[in-house]
């Protein structure tokens, strides 16, 4: 009875630390969200036919490297810090990558995949905590429809995603395209073709 | 605690993080994700005694350390050893057990797709020497095995053994191949240079140290019929040995030339090991056994034939002589116990 009663007990605090990693998961992303500083950023041009994987869309940032200020033996897998800077349209940029946490909020806290060095100076190349968009798995063949069709328009460059970050932490918003968001120009898209 | 709850159980964790991850639109290959699944899992299998987390823990970190990036298959092993208790558990509980048995084939076939992966992470340079390591481990794992099922059961009742024959069986078999011996000096490890035997001799040391305990072991024990196939890590190592002491400092143009002796050693040793598979069948009157020695030896004619440059129609006919061969052999021994029989 008594070896039954602590195993219940046991497992009910299993049970709650279990529970908790998903609710801080929630937590950390819902905070950033509400009170974290909004970003911009570009996309590079999608390659229509290869967007698509499985369920999510893949992004790519435009200029996703920075120059290594002050570290020149940064190793892949190292912590890095990479500085935002927004131009004067409101898009924003990464800068430059440090070990040292930078004072502000416009920055990011990543990993270096790998370095190039170049004649410049060694450039960071790093993870980019925004890298997929996840859709519903219905959506996914029309919008991989709408991205085509939009794909052979002019201003396909018009593509950003909206980041919210805080204290280094980025949580992806929303994926914008042609100046919506990409749910709404699937649904018009899928409206105009149909 | 209900089969389905352990079950449920063992598969929210995960099933919430996903989910987590499509709505947050989290970036990664899921690697932290498995990660922390896995260890959030891991306390499952001791609080409920359960197989089914045990074998989903062991899946699970084997995907993440070879499978999720670089670098993790180290790691590998302290995850390992967390599960190491619950195999204590149950083995004191029963050692035949159905439970038991999955998980060691579980468990035995993770750990050897992990040690290839943590010989390339950890010794890059040395890539060359993974068949001796895994000869090493393939034999621990036989004569280990032997050790511990000492009564006659069937193949797939003995995980360590079974594994640890097919293994050893398979290196022996690559070490047959003259290219195999050129590549070695070739790719990664320069076995020519300065300083490679002594990484051979720190390896292959300890590894010669284990398997002569545990074949001395198996001998204490009237196992010596473990012996030949035990011993492949002993015969890998000499191999080496020779093949370095050959090539210490030959240019790398001769390296070719100086892989015959290794490679003929081979071919004796695998020649060995299918005719007394062959004759140990016929002794003890196992179909099976006689087919498996057979089946080295078909396996030896008809790899050497097909390295040499022998004409289509003397092939074709040595591919029919093999199979005439199996068949008769086969015949006889049916007859014959047929005979015993009446």
């Amino acid at each position: 009875m008594r070896y039954k009663r602590t195993v219940l007990v046991l497992f009910v605090l299993l049970a709650l630390i279990q529970s908790a990693v998903p609710v801080w998961m929630i937590v950390h992303r819902e905070t950033t969200l509400k009170t974290g500083r909004l970003f911009k950023f570009r996309t590079a041009p999608v390659d229509p036919y290869d967007a698509f994987r499985g369920r999510y869309v893949a992004i790519t940032i435009e200029n996703s490297a920075a120059p290594a200020d002050g570290a020149s033996d940064l190793k892949s897998g190292q912590k890095v810090y990479v500085h935002i800077t927004e131009d004067s349209e409101g898009f924003a940029a990464f800068d430059k990558a440090t070990v040292r946490r930078p004072e502000g909020d416009a920055y990011i806290r990543t990993r270096v995949s790998f370095v190039v060095n170049e004649p410049s100076g060694p450039k960071v190349y790093f993870e980019v905590p925004f890298d997929r968009y996840y859709m519903e798995e219905t959506a996914a063949p029309a919008a991989e429809d709408a991205y085509r069709q939009y794909g052979s328009l002019p201003e396909r460059s018009d593509a950003y995603v909206t980041v919210r970050v805080k204290d280094g932490f980025a949580v992806l918003e929303e994926l914008y395209v042609g100046g919506q968001p990409i749910r709404e120009f699937v649904r018009e898209s899928g409206r105009s073709s149909g | 605690m209900s089969k389905w709850i352990r079950f449920i159980t063992a598969f929210a964790v995960g099933a919430s993080i996903a989910l987590i991850s499509q709505t947050y639109h989290i970036s990664g290959g899921g690697d932290s994700f498995l990660l922390t699944w896995m260890l959030l899992s891991v306390p499952l299998v001791y609080l409920m005694r359960a197989n089914v987390p045990a074998l989903l823990y062991i899946a699970g970190i084997t995907a993440w350390s070879v499978g999720c990036g670089s670098g993790h298959a180290f790691y590998y092993w302290p995850l390992a050893a967390l599960i190491v208790p619950h195999f204590v558990i149950l083995g004191r509980e029963n050692l035949f057990s159905n439970r038991l048995i999955v998980l060691s084939w579980v468990f035995t076939l993770s750990f050897c797709v992990t040690v290839g992966a943590t010989v390339r992470e950890s010794l890059p340079f040395s890539w060359s020497l993974v068949y001796l390591i895994y000869s090493g481990v393939f034999a621990v794992l036989y004569l280990g095995g032997s050790l511990l099922y000492t009564k006659g059961q069937g193949w797939w009742r003995q995980p360590f053994v079974s594994v640890g024959t097919a293994g050893i069986t398979m290196i022996t078999f690559l070490l047959t191949n003259q290219r195999i011996w050129e590549s070695i000096g070739w790719f990664g490890y320069r076995i020519n240079e300065p300083g490679a035997g002594n990484l051979l001799l720190a390896l292959g040391l300890p590894l010669v140290m284990v398997t002569f305990c545990l074949l001395a072991a198996c001998v204490r024990r009237n196992q010596a019929g473990r012996v030949l196939l035990g011993v492949a890590p002993l015969v890998v190592f000499g191999g080496y040995m020779l093949f370095t002491y050959l090539v210490s400092g030959a240019k790398e143009t001769d390296i070719p030339g100086n892989t015959i002796i290794p490679t003929v050693l081979f071919n004796l040793y695998f020649f060995t090991l299918g005719v007394n598979t062959t004759v140990s069948g016929i002794r003890s009157g196992r179909l099976g056994t006689v087919n498996a020695g057979m089946f080295l030896l078909a396996a030896l004619i008809l790899a050497r034939f097909f390295d040499s440059g022998i004409g289509f129609v003397i092939r074709g006919v040595i591919f029919i002589i093999v199979g005439i061969g199996f068949l008769t052999t086969n015949l006889v021994l049916l007859r014959r116990g047929r005979e015993r029989a009446v």
